[in-house]
């Protein structure tokens, strides 16, 4: 059992992931896994089963919105913790206050400075699972 | 038969019989008068007869005496010429007395005077009167008692003359208290059942003759009179319903909306209506001799103008738009103008407003854009800012000298300033905040159909609505609302090019999480919307207006707004029949 927080990233962006991963397990806290087909984020969650998925929210086919919904269905991720990451389309999207969640999920908007986006999966996986 | 005539003949007959008593009494009147003057002619010349007779007898007795006396021959000749000529005389006036008296019908009386004159001349011509003395004597007591006689018949016929005359007098009088009744009577009559409903009939048909055509006289009889007062109605009826008095004229002027001038051929003010005094703000007496010219600051004042815009200034110096139409004045031999002017401040009002309806519209769809394309810009920008926030966070971990950490931190804070950009470019983009009150449906419904109507944007459609009244109010921005509302039914009206029928319904219903709302459906008789087309209504951009008007975010807005007050829109169209466009709004404090 690795001591490091394991984290999935899914987002179609093939570069963000990789800058996202590279920059996560330069910390040395990080287990990085990326999944960049959102078709196969929920069976890769279920296979995987990390501390926190990232979300993105607008990626081609099943939006990461829709995902979140497939994961609370099975027993394996139904309480796997979500952080959304988006480019920020909405309104509510357009505000930097961290408290603001999508569909009870925190988010982090896009560009996102890597201190704060560990700042934040620390906080989420750190507090009391619903 | 009527009463007057009735009357008439029964006084017709009254009047013959005072006539034939009239006549009866002066026959009676003649007969007394032929007494009288029977009377008279026998009492004056009979009287003077027999008196004459006597003084006639006692001159021939005297004349006898003398004749014996006289022993002279040339005194008994005068003497004898003197008794020839009294027996001349005595004679006379027997035949008088035989052609006056009624006496003379007295035969015995007559012989008598008869002998009396036959003995006279015997004696006479014998010169004697010893034989005749005793017989003289005997005529003239006989003479005394005829002329008794005479007086006493003549006092009879005297009080019989004045009972007669007596009775006369009285009949005459009763006749004249009669006919003086009767004539009373008549005037009466006259006066109470012709004379007076005759004023009166009078005095109500110079009232229906000054105008007053509603008014009806109240005479009634059944008489000619009666007759003539129902006849009188009926033309006085008739006058009103098939005649336009000119006080019917005078209120349909006066009643007027429009402006009403009337000028003479010199183009100056003859008469105007109450409503140009109102809308001008002049008093009659200063806009009459004004010329047309000072009133009519803008377009032409010309015989044959029709609806064509102009203006009118009033007192005050506002000038006043309105739709003017003038004709030349015809008939009477008058010559002049007859214009009429609507005054159009209301509608140019309205059609300002719904101009800044749209335009306010027009904008939000812009601003709309802007935020779809802002959105586009920004999911396509901060991805790959996203990136190369990554990259270079991953560079300046990796990054030995301090060359490379400070071209580190520089690219970081462009990508920062480049993320504010596009961040304050969304902010001004979206819409602007909500200033939510409470509104009755029924109010922000019959804003925007008024906005519609006098904006003159319905064109041939006719626009029903079926609001409940007892709804409750909605916690929205009522300019969004309408704006949202403008915008469904201006899509609607669109729909029917050829005219159609616009209901606008609402009603009470239960939003999603059972919160109490309000549904406002707009349904359009118009040409429905394509089955491919249905599911795209409210994308951005998706619009079948494209070669007219619309920029395909009207929808999109709409909903984007309705959602934005926790309400829902749905479409439900069926092609060639309609569409109906349903909003769900929430209620004041409704939660379930």
């Amino acid at each position: 059992m690795s001591l490091k927080t394991s984290v999935l990233i899914v987002d179609d962006e093939t570069s963000f992931t990789f800058f996202v991963k590279k920059n996560l397990e330069a910390s040395g806290r990080y287990d990085v896994a990326v999944c960049n087909e959102a078709a196969k984020a929920v069976e890769r969650a279920r296979a995987l089963r990390p501390n926190l998925i990232l979300l993105d929210v607008m990626m081609p086919g099943t939006p990461g919105e829709e995902i979140a919904v497939q994961l609370k269905q099975y027993p394996e991720t139904k309480s796997t913790p979500i952080v959304f990451l988006t480019a920020l389309v909405k309104a509510e999207e357009t505000s930097t206050d961290p408290a603001h969640e999508i569909g009870g999920h925190k988010f982090v908007a896009k560009p996102v400075k890597m201190q704060e986006l560990m700042k934040v999966i620390d906080e989420v996986v750190a507090s009391p699972r619903k | 038969m009527k009463l007057n005539h009735q009357f008439s003949l029964w006084l017709l007959f009254i009047a013959l019989c005072v006539g034939l008593v009239s006549l009866a009494w002066v026959q009676r009147a003649q007969a007394v008068k032929a007494r009288f003057d029977a009377f008279a002619n026998f009492t004056t010349p009979g009287l003077v007869a027999l008196g004459q007779l006597k003084a006639s007898s006692l001159q021939i007795r005297r004349d006898v005496d003398d004749l014996a006396a006289a022993v002279e021959a040339p005194a008994r000749e005068a003497v004898e010429a003197q008794l020839r000529h009294d027996l001349a005389r005595y004679h006379e006036w027997h035949t008088v007395y035989r052609g006056v008296a009624l006496d003379a019908q007295d035969r015995e009386f007559e012989r008598t005077i008869q002998r009396v004159g036959e003995a006279w001349e015997q004696h006479a011509a014998a010169g004697s009167l010893k034989d005749v003395r005793g017989l003289e004597q005997g005529f003239v007591k006989s003479l005394d008692r005829a002329i008794g006689r005479q007086l006493k018949e003549a006092q009879a016929q005297k009080a019989a003359l004045g009972r007669d005359a007596e009775r006369a007098v009285r009949l005459s009088v009763w006749a004249a208290v009669i006919l003086g009744l009767l004539a009373i009577g008549l005037g009466a009559f006259i006066a109470g059942t012709v004379a007076r409903p005759l004023g009166r009939l009078g005095a109500d048909m110079r009232r229906v003759g000054r105008g007053e055509l509603s008014h009806r006289t109240k005479v009634r009889s059944k008489d000619e009179i009666g007759d003539l007062a129902g006849a009188f109605n009926r033309m006085a009826e008739d006058l009103e319903q098939t005649t336009v008095s000119k006080r019917y004229v005078d209120q349909i002027i006066t009643s007027m909306a429009d402006i009403l001038i009337v000028a003479d051929e010199a183009g100056r003010v003859q008469s105007v209506n109450a409503a140009a005094v109102r809308i001008l703000g002049y008093s009659e007496q200063e806009l009459l001799g004004r010329p047309l010219s000072a009133l009519f600051v803008a377009g032409a004042v010309a015989p044959g103008v029709a609806n064509a815009e102009a203006a009118c200034q009033a007192k005050d110096g506002r000038s006043i738009p309105v739709l003017l139409s003038a004709a030349p004045m015809r008939g009477e031999g008058r010559q002049g103008l007859v214009c009429v002017a609507l005054d159009m401040t209301d509608r140019k009002r309205a059609e300002a407003a719904l101009e800044q309806a749209r335009q306010q519209l027009a904008q939000s769809e812009k601003l709309a854009a802007l935020g779809q394309f802002a959105a586009g810009v920004a999911h396509e920008v901060k991805n790959p800012l996203a990136i190369i926030q990554g990259g270079v966070e991953f560079l300046g971990l990796k990054a030995a000298d301090e060359d490379t950490r400070q071209t580190v931190r520089m690219i970081e804070e462009s990508v920062t300033r480049a993320d504010t950009i596009i961040r304050d470019l969304l902010k001004f983009a979206r819409p602007s905040a909500q200033k939510r009150e409470a509104v009755a449906p029924e109010e922000l419904v019959r804003g925007t159909i008024n906005l519609l109507t006098y904006g003159g944007a319905l064109k041939q459609v006719q626009v029903k609505t079926r609001i409940d009244a007892a709804l409750a109010r909605l916690e929205v921005d009522k300019s969004q609302i309408q704006q949202v509302l403008l915008n469904v039914m201006m899509n609607s009206v669109d729909a029917m090019p050829g005219g159609g029928s616009l209901t606008v319904s609402a009603g009470a219903t239960m939003l999603d999480g059972g919160r109490a709302g309000c549904a406002i459906a707009v349904a359009d008789t118009g040409e429905g919307i394509a089955p491919e087309h249905l599911a795209k209504m409210f994308e951005p951009f998706f619009t079948t207006k494209r070669d007219k008007k619309g920029t395909g975010l009207g929808l999109s807005v709409s909903k984007t707004i309705v959602e934005s007050h926790g309400g829902t829109m749905r479409i439900a169209s069926e092609p060639g029949k309609g569409t109906v466009v349903t909003l769900v709004l929430p209620a004041t404090g409704g939660q379930a």
